[in-house]
């Protein structure tokens, strides 16, 4: 039965909770453009099936807890019940199941879950690191190994903000910070790592497909963050040899020759 | 201002919400009334030079005024040609409209007030490299009024070419503050900003003219305008016109570079004739000279020859560095030597690029030119020649790579054994 009262406004939390995630999903606007980005890497998938599951689990959780609180504001609201308040104890069983259930949750989700971080932060492939990418306030320095795949030798190729990485292969890279806390964030790969001062860390991931995408610092780094963006392009195999061959060259430039001067003719 | 209403809102307590609710509301009016606006941007004057320079009221207004008629505001900036120069021919009308004014968005999407929206809080509305980030920046940013600029193809005391400033926006200098906007900018926009930045640098040395002429002035006397555009604007407009035509050529570097030899003379003249010991010290680590200044800090008083022997010349300096400090300059800060062994290089790595740093020294810091011998000299005449020049570099390229020079390994963190 409808009576009007306040807990019809907490209805509203878990309606709009579900029509905010529908409409993203969906790419509705005003929310289009803001659920995920393409998925490019090889390892992704597995990231966004532990995203959907742990998003429909809470979900749930999330919708029904709102109808029931709603429920229970709607039927004791005070304007419709004259009796007094009631002291009660509490159930025992009632507060054992509800620590159970949501332990037992916790930890089917961290024995799902091992693999995909063992595959993200544990088992490194077996190969030298490609660049070393360096954090700071607010950019992304990145030392390619060069030719003898060691980073800190005389041929290592430096780039900033400009990350090439070649496609289909794994790579792994070296991260990190020269000043403060930054996260070294690629949305397309399914990829963050938190960049901690004094630490070299390493990622890795196999691109599947050629694109141009965003590198963004996900760790609030200082007042210029938001614009710490680098791009990160993935290319074939011998796309990526001539293009670290380039940037070999143009930094090893050793003759100058002053572009002509056109001279204002008078006549 | 209505997050600051809601938060009041949810702050009070329930039971007084109610009273509460007509103060909430007045406050609220008042600050919708009033407006929380952002003061109108201002150029402000260039005070230490004005202060160093011995200008008072009413000359300081004077000069505002001239400045304001010759150059608009931050918001209507301009430029007009001077002499013979075309002030087109140094900055595109266009660059001034994209880069000035508050950030915004025109009919057809293109960003509006670049220099506010990228540049503004390190280098200041006036570019007198004193924003509000400044202080909290070491190396401070770069004071364009003064006209001088470090990493440039040019040699001290021309200005940097148009692809000089915008090679530094593209890479932005490793070791400062100033970071690539490369992926930020496109290419037009970096073009607008570094015209801007060229607009700001014309402005500022005209006011330095201004300043200095005030001297020649006898009280009651104006300024007088048509001077004022020939032998101020005319040439700071002109510099900027020669500067391409003062560009550095560099021979290519000899083939012997990477050998053992080429690195043994370099080392040679990095002790000897070269003198570069006497600031980079013994060890490459830069701390050879430690207690000099550079221009822009000089610019108000020569701090570095200011002599401090005595107690009252120390209570002299103190006073001196009041005054600057209440006249809106930067603490005072110490000039340093590269340290050599670190492998990052404000001014690019290219070996042209440091060719260029050993050749022409860099402007506005105690790094001389080099000390080149005569062309057509003999051997017995001291100085060095351009394959000595190729010897230093080479040198110093590798020094970073010498085993003394690693630093201190990183403790791994997610570093197991790979599967």
């Amino acid at each position: 039965m409808f009576r009007p009262s306040w807990s019809w406004l907490f209805l509203l939390i878990p309606i709009f909770g579900v029509a905010w995630f529908v409409f993203a999903i969906n790419e509705w606007p005003p929310l289009a453009g803001h659920w995920f980005p393409q998925d490019i890497s090889a390892h992704g998938n597995i990231i966004d099936s532990l995203f959907n599951t742990i998003l429909w689990l809470t979900g749930a959780i999330f919708v029904g807890t709102g109808i029931a609180m709603f429920l229970f504001l709607h039927k004791y609201d005070a304007s419709y019940n004259a009796d007094p308040v009631k002291y009660v104890h509490g159930s025992h069983v009632l507060e054992v199941v509800w620590s159970i259930i949501p332990a037992a949750t916790l930890l089917f989700i961290a024995i799902y879950q091992m693999s995909a971080w063992a595959n993200a932060k544990v088992l490194r492939p077996n190969q030298p690191a490609l660049a070393e990418v360096t954090g700071r306030q607010f950019e992304w320095r990145i030392r390619y190994a060069g030719e003898d795949k060691i980073i800190g030798t005389e041929d290592d190729v430096f780039t900033v903000n400009d990350l090439h990485v070649p496609l289909n292969e794994d790579v792994v890279l070296a991260i990190k910070s020269d000043d403060v806390l930054h996260s070294f964030f690629l949305p397309n790969l399914r990829l963050k790592q938190d960049v901690v001062p004094g630490m070299k860390q390493f990622v890795w991931f196999k691109p599947l497909y050629e694109r141009e995408c965003d590198i963004v610092c996900a760790e609030l780094c200082g007042w210029g963050h938001y614009k710490m963006k680098g791009r990160l392009n993935v290319v074939p195999r011998q796309e990526f040899n001539q293009w670290l061959a380039n940037k070999r060259a143009e930094q090893e430039t050793s003759s100058f020759t002053p572009p002509a001067i056109e001279e204002d003719d008078e006549s | 201002m209505s997050r600051q209403n809601l938060f009041m809102i949810s702050a009070c307590d329930s039971t007084t919400v109610a009273r509460s609710w007509v103060s909430v509301l007045v406050v609220g009016l008042a600050l919708l009334l009033g407006g929380c606006d952002a003061p109108q941007a201002e150029f402000t004057l260039n005070l230490p030079f004005l202060h160093s320079k011995n200008v008072s009221a009413p000359r300081d207004q004077e000069i505002a005024n001239i400045l304001a008629a010759l150059f608009g505001t931050p918001d209507e900036p301009y430029l007009m040609s001077a002499g013979e120069i075309d002030h087109r021919d140094i900055v595109d009308p266009v660059s001034l409209k994209l880069s000035a004014g508050p950030v915004s968005r025109d009919e057809f999407g293109t960003a509006r007030g670049l220099y506010r929206e990228h540049c503004v809080h390190c280098h200041g509305i006036s570019g007198n490299g004193a924003g509000p980030t400044a202080a909290f920046l070491n190396p401070y940013p770069r004071d364009f009024r003064k006209g001088q600029f470090k990493f440039k193809s040019t040699p001290s005391g021309v200005k940097p070419t148009h692809d000089d400033l915008k090679a530094i926006l593209v890479n932005g200098i490793a070791g400062t503050a100033m970071p690539s906007f490369a992926a930020a900018l496109s290419g037009p926009e970096i073009d607008a900003l570094v015209d801007y930045v060229k607009y700001l640098t014309i402005r500022g040395q005209v006011e330095r003219s201004l300043c200095i002429s005030v001297e020649e002035l006898e009280d009651g006397d104006a300024f007088d305008l048509a001077a004022i555009m020939e032998e101020a604007v005319a040439p700071a407009l002109e510099a900027w016109k020669i500067a391409d035509q003062q560009v550095l050529a560099i021979p290519p570097r000899p083939d012997d570079f990477d050998t053992v030899e080429s690195l043994r003379r370099g080392r040679e003249f990095y002790f000897g004739v070269g003198g570069c010991v006497k600031c980079h010290g013994d060890t490459q680590l830069g701390d050879g000279v430690l207690t000099d200044y550079d221009d822009w800090t000089k610019d108000y008083k020569d701090w570095g020859n200011l002599p401090v022997t005595t107690p009252e010349q120390v209570k002299e300096k103190k006073q001196f560095e009041e005054t600057y400090y209440s006249l809106g300059g930067l603490p005072l800060r110490n000039i340093k030597p590269r340290n050599l062994r670190h492998g990052i290089y404000r001014g690019g790595r290219r070996p042209i690029d440091i060719y260029r740093r050993v050749r022409n020294g860099i402007e506005g810091s105690p790094m001389p030119a080099a000390a080149m011998r005569p062309p057509g000299a003999g051997p017995e005449v001291p100085g060095l020649t351009e394959s000595d020049l190729w010897d230093i570099v080479n040198y110093v390229r590798h020094l970073p790579y010498e085993p003394m020079s690693r630093p201190r390994a990183e403790e791994p963190l997610n570093d197991r054994p790979p599967r």
